[in-house]
């Protein structure tokens, strides 16, 4: 029977579908066979991920090869033990899990062919889980524990099955469209490497557990983006990005706007070329909106992963301030990835459940600069909490507490302009010449460990010098944001009243996940910059072949 | 939602080689560093249209078609003794890479891919500065002798285009249909049936006058069944098609073979294990095809090993293939000649990677080594190509087999042949035969497991083997050769790198005419015991719950 005809049939009907029937059988079955082992599983969960992707890109006013890709991933999660303490339970001996699980399953529809995977894949998880199971024990025999919470806190069972995520993009008016805006970038020599293109991805999920959760659900997003890329005579590499992303093709740009927007690519580019590399500072800067929300996602939200809390080799940066202030009074964050947009902007961290079947949750986490408490997924932080759905991972990982939709809001806010001139007043109190901009960011990382310094970096895409007597802006490069997280919050001085959305992926120990920022522009009287590593590569020895000017 | 894209025919490789031919010719003229400029320039890429799939149990599992352009930009320096082609830097020296690897735009905008060979030219030709200076220290401080990096050659002045198309219906349906055959094979735990097309061409333009367009294609099925015994022992049987038109391969074969394969799988978990063998063995069909793949091909590829920073050259080539070895029984004789494949197998050509003619060359005389498939990266002892280089694209080139003959001193007579594999058998005091008829895979070299082998009594009867292998079986095993009946041609994919493990459906397309049976005078082969855990779970049936 094809899978396509017992989908059609379940959405018209009583909720129910074949594959999360699948699933359930397997896992029922498994768990009769295994029960008279001598380590039976106390949990079983299986979740299968299908995506329906397809990029197509440019460069040169030129197309690349491109293909649809189609591909069904199973993931399963076996435990033995009990929740306080089970076979997932993190061993002293390794840094993070890292290693990969799950296999392929086919895109043909064949139910005992998935049937088939299903039991591989349990069988080989349940061989894995027992090995592991007597090193958890072995090492809760023998060393301290400062762990705290559960490995597998309880949950209520969730039923519920969504619309199917449908890919509904035709690509072949793209091609000329791609082909037209990338052709910008082979007009002159500025840019070395660039490309345009489009991609769009359809994702489906079946999620069951031996607990009784059952569920499908999926979500669909397109993606348009230039980049463009160049070395300046220094040698630094400059990289600069412009994304449409959201649930419907109609984010995405015309014919006209995504030409445009890429000259306008190029010509920052052109710019920040030529531009001065940024000498290492000190003193006030202005995050704006997105750069804020990289910095707080990093600086911040990193430290607030229930997860990363258990382990004695974490800092714990917050572990024991739950009712302190950490913040200025003026800020509340929260998580919430029950949030689908924020305005008119499709937030990327929004999702129904996580993964490990539990329904997403807004979550404060500071309420007027009071610590409330932290994100959560089954693997709590303590025995007193509860998972908040921020179980997340990337097919193939174990998952961990991990972030969604990052929201900083402030009270008290002033105008950018207002918080522009607050940021020349405290650059004058400093004695500086000039106080820095940060406008646009690649992203950044921070360490949580222990072992090394609890530091941050935030790295800088686009910033400029504001000087204090009124000269004209001018564009630096090079630069990175550095510092550790309590002094950096303690530098936070003032916020901008609007507000601006980055929708990115992060990367951590449960593999890459898409993720939201918003947050507010902030003033902070004090940052340290360092200088970005640069590859030394000298710019080409021969002129840039260049595209024939129209009319020549 | 599946698209039908455009078009996946290809656009016409002669944008690429005039672009080539350009760049080629201005890049030694006009690149300059301190005074340092390009000895020679080597610009090429592969313009293809790919197809894979993967079906299993009648299921189709995945499939990706493609048009894809991946090519490769060298600019080496240096002289005609020593220059920065070749060498591998201590890991404490950075050196970028001097083979540039990029991936051409597939539309033919002539502005498009001379901004990929601006780039990666420029970046070729400083790594390459670079490399020479640090190649150059290493090896004067080593002291030791070196034979030059490269030799000259007549090159290609060839441009030959052709415009078949890849039927993937057909492949699709191919693959669908002979994995269906294992599903009504119970017991079996996988059984899988992949195919790779390929059709396109290989362009080639160098700065010393090579100027190629080439036509390349190959189809390869692989197919493969497996199963867990309740000990833990995983069997498995696998079989390969190679063919240079999919339109020869036939479907009604192809399935029978599988429902063959699968059902040898079963009968052998079934099987009674045998802890040790030592006596006569017969290697027939693929597995004699197999015994020379492994064992001898490494012995006649000559392309020696880079120079290294940390160790003498001399030591680096002592372990490698060598003229004047004894490698087969005395009389025997191999040659190879690229240019003459037996009907139907791919792998063909007329000009190797490096835009030399392929010629044909004696390998073996008389059971000696005589000479060894060469490119243009010349050895102590042989100085010259003979038009074997070969590889993929992106990679290093080496002499390869492409299609090799192998006459032993004397075919035997089929009833001749078994008449000394009786007198083997019975000197060798054992009261039956093994005869092997498949080989799994291993990396060149080493002899793999048997994957299909029978035992066979003296009354002619056979039962199946169950699992084996090999002792100690190395190249020295050829010498052992008793006797050798039968003539056929085999299609393989050998490693695209000469120690890598040997494909299934990737790699290159290679051809083996030899013998059809063959007698090794003793081998010594042992059980190999469960290699992993048993299932705990009970395999399910291939229905829906």
């Amino acid at each position: 029977m094809l899978l396509s005809m017992w989908l059609s049939i379940a959405t018209a009907q009583e909720p129910t579908d074949p594959m999360l029937d699948l699933l359930a059988a397997e896992i029922d079955r498994a768990m009769t066979e295994l029960a008279d082992e001598d380590a039976p599983p106390f949990f079983l969960s299986a979740e299968v991920v299908a995506t329906n992707s397809l990029v197509v890109s440019a460069e040169d006013g030129a197309l690349h090869d491109y293909a649809p890709v189609q591909r069904r991933w199973l993931d399963i999660d076996v435990r033995i033990g009990s929740p306080e303490l089970d076979s997932t339970h993190r061993l002293r001996s390794e840094r993070n899990r890292r290693e990969s699980t799950g296999r392929s399953l086919p895109i043909g529809e064949d139910a005992g062919l998935v049937r088939r995977a299903l039991w591989r894949e349990i069988d080989e998880r349940y061989r894995s889980a027992k090995e592991r199971w007597s090193k958890v024990q072995s090492d809760d025999a023998i060393l301290v524990s400062e762990d705290a919470g559960l490995d597998l806190v309880p949950v209520e069972p969730v039923v519920a099955i969504h619309d199917l995520a449908v890919l509904d993009i035709d690509p072949t008016p793209w091609e000329d469209r791609l082909r037209k805006a990338s052709a910008v970038l082979a007009r002159d020599d500025v840019v070395r490497d660039g490309s345009v293109r489009l991609s769009g991805s359809a994702e489906n999920r079946w999620f069951v557990s031996s607990e009784g959760t059952r569920l499908r659900h999926g979500h669909v997003e397109y993606m348009a983006m230039a980049t463009v890329d160049t070395i300046a005579d220094d040698g630094a590499e400059i990289r600069l990005s412009r994304r449409w992303m959201g649930r419907d093709p109609d984010v995405l740009p015309n014919d006209e706007d995504l030409a445009s927007r890429t000259g306008e690519l190029h010509d920052l580019l052109a710019l920040l070329r030529v531009a001065p590399e940024l000498e290492p500072y000190t003193g006030p800067a202005i995050l704006t909106e997105r750069a804020a929300g990289v910095f707080f996602h990093e600086v911040f939200g990193h430290r607030i992963e229930g997860y990363r809390l258990k382990h004695i080799d974490n800092a714990q940066t917050f572990k024991s301030k739950v009712g302190e202030q950490i913040l200025p009074e003026f800020l509340t964050i929260v998580d919430d990835p029950t949030l689908r947009k924020h305005r008119e902007t499709d937030l990327r961290g929004h999702y129904l459940y996580d993964n490990e079947g539990v329904p997403s949750e807004r979550t404060v986490v500071v309420d007027k600069g009071v610590l409330k408490g932290f994100l959560e997924s089954r693997s709590t932080s303590d025995t007193d909490v509860v998972s908040n759905g921020h179980g997340r991972r990337q097919s193939g990982k174990h998952a961990v507490t991990r972030q969604g939709n990052l929201i900083v809001t402030a009270e008290g806010s002033v105008s950018n302009a207002e918080l522009r001139k607050e940021l020349l007043s405290e650059a004058r109190r400093q004695d500086l010449d000039y106080a820095l901009v940060v406008e646009d960011i690649q992203g950044g990382f921070t360490n949580t460990g222990r072992g090394s310094a609890n530091s941050f970096t935030v790295k800088v895409l686009v910033a400029r010098k504001i000087f204090v007597d009124g000269r004209p802006d001018e564009y630096v490069r090079g630069v990175d944001l550095i510092g550790t997280p309590l002094i950096a919050f303690s530098r936070i001085a003032a916020s901008g009243e609007s507000n601006e959305v980055f929708n990115g992926s992060c990367g951590a120990e449960s593999g890459w996940v898409p993720i939201s920022q918003v947050a507010p522009a902030i003033l902070l009287n004090q940052v340290e910059t360092q200088k970005k590593a640069k590859p030394q590569t000298t710019p080409p020895l021969l002129p840039a072949p260049m595209a024939a000017k129209e009319g020549a | 939602v599946i698209w039908l894209l455009a078009s996946m025919s290809l656009a016409s490789p002669e944008v690429l080689l005039e672009t080539f031919e350009t760049w080629a010719e201005r890049l030694p003229q006009e690149l300059v560093l301190d005074d340092v400029r390009p000895l020679r320039v080597v610009i090429n890429a592969q313009d293809m249209h790919t197809y894979t799939a993967r079906a299993e149990f009648g299921t189709l599992f995945s499939e990706a078609e493609r048009h894809s352009r991946p090519g490769l930009v060298e600019v080496v320096v240096g002289d005609e003794q020593i220059d920065s082609s070749r060498f591998r830097n201590s890991a404490s020296s950075r050196v970028g890479d001097v083979r540039q690897r990029p991936k051409f735009v597939r539309d033919d905008v002539r502005v498009a891919i001379e901004r990929d060979l601006w780039i990666t030219s420029d970046l070729s030709f400083k790594n390459a500065v670079k490399q020479y200076q640090v190649k150059r220290a290493a090896l004067e401080q080593l002291g030791a002798p070196y034979p030059p990096d490269w030799s000259e050659a007549e090159l290609a002045d060839s441009v030959t285009v052709d415009t078949t198309e890849i039927d993937v219906d057909r492949l699709r349906d191919l693959v669908v249909e002979a994995s269906a055959a294992f599903r009504n094979i119970d017991g079996l735990r996988t059984g899988v049936a992949e195919v790779l097309s390929t059709r396109g061409h290989y362009v080639l333009a160098t700065s010393e006058g090579a100027r190629l367009v080439q036509p390349e294609r190959t189809t390869a099925l692989y197919m493969w069944a497996d199963l867990m015994t309740d000990d833990g022992l995983q069997l498995w049987d696998a079989r390969t098609w190679l063919v240079d038109d999919p339109a020869s391969l036939d479907s009604d074969a192809i399935a029978a073979a599988a429902d063959a394969l699968g059902r040898r799988v079963v009968a052998r978990a079934n099987a009674e294990p045998v802890d040790f063998y030592e006596g006569p063995v017969v290697f027939e069909g693929e597995a004699a095809t197999g015994l020379f793949r492994y064992l001898a091909a490494p012995q006649l590829e000559g392309t020696p090993p880079r120079p290294r920073a940390d160790r003498s050259y001399e030591r680096l080539i002592r372990s490698g293939a060598r003229v004047g070895r004894r490698l087969l029984p005395a009389g025997w004789s191999v040659i190879d000649d690229p240019r003459r494949f037996p009907d139907a197998l791919p792998g063909a050509y007329e000009y190797d990677r490096e835009g030399v003619a392929a010629r044909s060359v004696e390998l073996v005389d008389d059971g000696y080594v005589a000479d060894l498939a060469m490119s243009r990266v010349p050895r102590k002892d042989l100085n010259r190509s003979n038009g074997h280089a070969r590889g993929r694209v992106q990679s290093r080139w080496y002499g390869r087999l492409t299609h090799w003959v192998i006459e032993p001193a004397r075919t035997a007579s089929d009833r001749a042949f078994d008449k000394t594999v009786d007198r083997a058998l019975r000197e060798s005091g054992q009261d039956r035969l093994l005869v092997v008829r498949a080989l799994g895979r291993t990396k060149p070299g080493g002899l793999p497991s048997p994957i299909h082998a029978v035992w066979r009594s003296v009354d002619g009867t056979e039962t199946p083997v169950q699992a084996l292998t090999w002792q100690n079986a190395d190249r020295r095993v050829l010498r052992d050769i008793i006797a050798a009946a039968g003539r056929q041609s085999v299609g393989y994919m050998a490693p695209d790198m000469p120690d890598g493990t040997t494909g299934t459906i990737f790699g290159l397309p290679t051809a083996l005419t030899g013998p059809e049976r063959i007698l090794v005078g003793e081998l010594e082969a042992v059980f190999p015991g469960a290699s992993d855990e048993p299932h705990v779970i009970p395999q399910p049936p291939l229905t829906a719950p």
